[in-house]
């Protein structure tokens, strides 16, 4: 992870470290190709675009109905005695969960995994207030201990292979040295067991929000948020606004293809529903905003709220593929991540996120939200001013494109200029940024025009 | 014999030019009657694709003009044509451009497309292992998968094989492929190899921009295999 920078403003940079790295291209390709494989098994077991029409109506339902969801959710919880708290953007979560944490002298947490937790930084927010923080899915685990963020929405390290994670784990935490997968996730969980006994706070995220119930929905493979949930006394829910849903019943369609979406699982493992604080616990909800209301509301970008963060568009970007997600720079990765970072203004720099896609479309297939990720990619791209390089060498190549004499005369210097001097052509397209390990493009001898002419005086 | 107004992308012109000829041969086999009019220059693909939409603008108000009706219009590349007929309202064309293209939108198509529509069937013979990449845009925009179609069912001889696991972008993406120039190779060095390890005779490839990467993928790793769009292939199937 040392090797990539932080921020959407080092993309370039960190995208052309990774694509020098084919090891990493070829790990990743081979974990989501497992994921696609399944998912398109799975899917034959369901009716996915009905099923893909009812959740993006939910969806749209629900997050154009922010504000009064949200009402009807805190109203809910509160009655059951949970403590709501609403948190405008990261400071504000952070205080409010550091505070929660202070007042009853915590120690120790055990977490599962977030995204949000990601988003506003709350593991780093704790362990700088003195806090022993263990994540508790394997995978967030062991990119915990390398000291580096997830790479993936569910598959937190999927950027490394097996023999790295066995060498993360005993060196980091003396656990193994094991070879194999199974013995490594046997270690870790009772390593687990006493973390999990001891914490004095649990820390989990939510699914989705349920207005009409004020209940939460959890999903996991590991059991590790069951745990999370249950066992310490005390317990914060950290979460955001857009997870609202109006219904109860709006959960089925979500869990029955999100699991399938994502990892090609027919259902996940765990399916929690937390409808009320256990006796003797006190549980706190954080629901974070961060820009998302505003958001909803946009014109172009509201539908990206729509996102129930599957990951599957993620699984498909052949970009994401071949550099994994730290070189994005940013919390959110891949398709989903480039349209999110812009619509929350996650980074000063999230345009430049729109360069990491060759509009293949392929993430539009999947989207079971019926995001249109390239036509909002192309959206972030087209707008704003482009950098005077691009702005440049759209003017230079837009002034021979600007009629057919110039076409025509722009490649014939070309051709001459390839016949006279081959490796300054090969450099000519070097520097028009035509890099990494592949030949140049060979422009023809001859035209199609050329042809066209020879054909009709052939005749 | 009716008439179609052939539409020769850019990167056809200059760079294969042997494709358009292909294309150009197929429709005459076919019995259709060609145009080719010189003044054509690009559908402006290049210029969306890069976000700038101005310059893309000026594009397409040329060649909505080169190709007014009523004749078909028909070019070899899924990627541009899809362009047109989907990006063009993004261009915020005035009324009368509005018309022009609502009207091209219906009568142009990519070839194998065209193919499709009009039932045309190549008989002939071809002895040789085809690996086939489907190129994103004719697939998922215009809605055509080569492998799928019944384009290969009169080719006696032909077989055909594809990476079965999904059809993954070649790393070409237009101005992504100079953009973002190392990952565009690290995309294709992984996609070609699948291609490669199917130990084809051919590499089939429907669309220009995406032959183009493919080729030079296979150039850096020293294969010397040949890069065919589908309309060559069926020329030589035809020729026996
Ligand atoms: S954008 Fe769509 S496909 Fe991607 S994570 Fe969100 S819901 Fe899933």
């Amino acid at each position: 992870m040392a090797e990539f920078r932080r921020g959407a403003k080092n993309l370039r940079r960190n995208a052309k470290t990774a694509a020098r790295r084919p090891e990493l291209g070829a790990v990743i390709s081979r974990a989501t190709d497992h994921a696609i494989i399944r998912r398109r098994e799975v899917m034959q077991e369901i009716d996915f675009a009905a099923q893909r029409r009812r959740i993006q109506q939910l969806r749209q339902n629900a997050t154009q109905n922010l504000p009064g969801l949200l009402d009807r959710f805190k109203a809910r919880v509160e009655a059951k005695g949970f403590h709501f708290h609403m948190a405008v953007d990261t400071n504000a979560a952070r205080r409010i969960v550091i505070d929660v944490a202070k007042r009853h002298t915590v120690q120790t947490v055990v977490k599962s995994k977030s995204m949000l937790g990601e988003e506003v930084g709350i593991r780093e927010a704790l362990e700088q207030a003195g806090i022993q923080v263990t994540e508790t899915d394997l995978g967030e685990y062991i990119v915990q201990l390398n000291h580096e963020p997830p790479s993936h929405l569910t598959a937190p390290a999927v950027h490394l292979s097996t023999g790295e994670v066995g060498e993360i784990l005993y060196k980091q935490a003396g656990i193994g040295p094991f070879e194999k997968p199974e013995q490594m996730a046997v270690a870790v969980r009772q390593f687990m067991r006493t973390r999990f006994f001891n914490a004095d706070m649990g820390m989990a995220g939510a699914n989705a929000l349920i207005a009409e119930t004020g209940a939460m929905l959890m999903m996991s493979n590991e059991g590790n948020i069951r745990l999370v949930t249950s066992l310490p006394r005390l317990l914060v829910v950290l979460t955001s606004v857009d997870k609202l849903v109006e219904r109860m019943a709006d959960l089925a369609p979500l869990i029955r293809v999100i699991p399938k979406n994502a990892t090609g699982q027919r259902i996940t493992n765990y399916c929690t529903v937390l409808s009320a604080p256990r006796q003797g616990q006190e549980v706190h909800i954080v629901v974070v905003n961060n820009n998302r209301m505003a958001a909803a509301g946009d014109p172009v970008f509201g539908q990206a709220i729509r996102c129930v963060r599957c990951a599957a568009c993620i699984n498909v970007c052949p970009v994401f593929r071949t550099i994994g997600g730290h070189a994005y720079g940013t919390v959110y990765v891949g398709p989903m991540g480039i349209v999110l970072t812009n619509a929350l203004h996650l980074d000063p720099h999230a345009r430049m996120l729109s360069d990491a896609c060759t509009l293949c479309d392929a993430c539009a297939q999947v989207c079971p939200a019926g995001i249109d990720l390239p036509g909002l990619i192309l959206h972030i791209r087209s707008s704003g001013n482009p950098r005077l390089i691009d702005r440049f060498k759209a003017w230079v190549v837009g002034m021979t494109y600007a009629g057919a004499g110039r076409f025509k005369a722009a490649f014939w210097a070309l051709r001459l200029f390839k016949r006279l001097f081959a490796a300054g052509y090969r450099r000519l397209w070097r520097m028009l940024g035509w890099t990494g390990r592949r030949g140049v493009p060979r422009v023809a001898g001859k035209t199609f025009d050329r042809m066209w002419d020879d054909d009709a005086k052939g005749d | 014999m009716e008439d179609i107004n052939l539409f020769v992308p850019c990167l056809v012109r200059q760079f294969l030019p042997e494709v358009g000829m292909a294309t150009v041969q197929l429709l005459r086999h076919f019995g259709y009657q060609v145009h080719f009019d010189p003044a054509q220059v690009c559908c402006g693909q290049v210029f969306i694709n890069w976000g700038q939409l101005k310059r893309a603008k000026k594009m397409a108000r040329a060649f909505l003009r080169t190709f007014e009706g009523p004749a078909l219009v028909v070019g070899p590349s899924g990627s541009c044509v899809a362009a047109v007929r989907e990006k063009y309202g993004l261009l915020d064309l005035e009324k009368a451009e509005f018309e022009q293209w609502q009207d091209l939108r219906h009568r142009l198509f990519d070839v194998l497309e065209f193919m499709q529509q009009k039932g045309l069937k190549v008989r002939g013979r071809l002895d040789a292992r085809v690996a086939i990449h489907r190129s994103c845009h004719l697939l998922r925009e215009i809605g055509l998968d080569v492998v799928e179609s019944d384009l290969w069912a009169g080719i006696e001889g032909i077989r055909v094989v594809y990476p079965e696991h999904m059809a993954e972008c070649c790393g070409f993406g237009g101005v992504f492929s100079v953009k973002m120039g190392e990952v565009a190779a690290g995309i294709g060095r992984r996609v070609v190899q699948r291609l490669v390890d199917l130990e084809p005779d051919v590499i089939v490839v429907p669309d220009a921009g995406c032959i183009m990467q493919v080729r030079s993928v296979l150039d850096a790793m020293h294969k010397d295999i040949r890069v065919l769009h589908p309309v060559q292939l069926m020329l030589q199937a035809i020729n026996g």
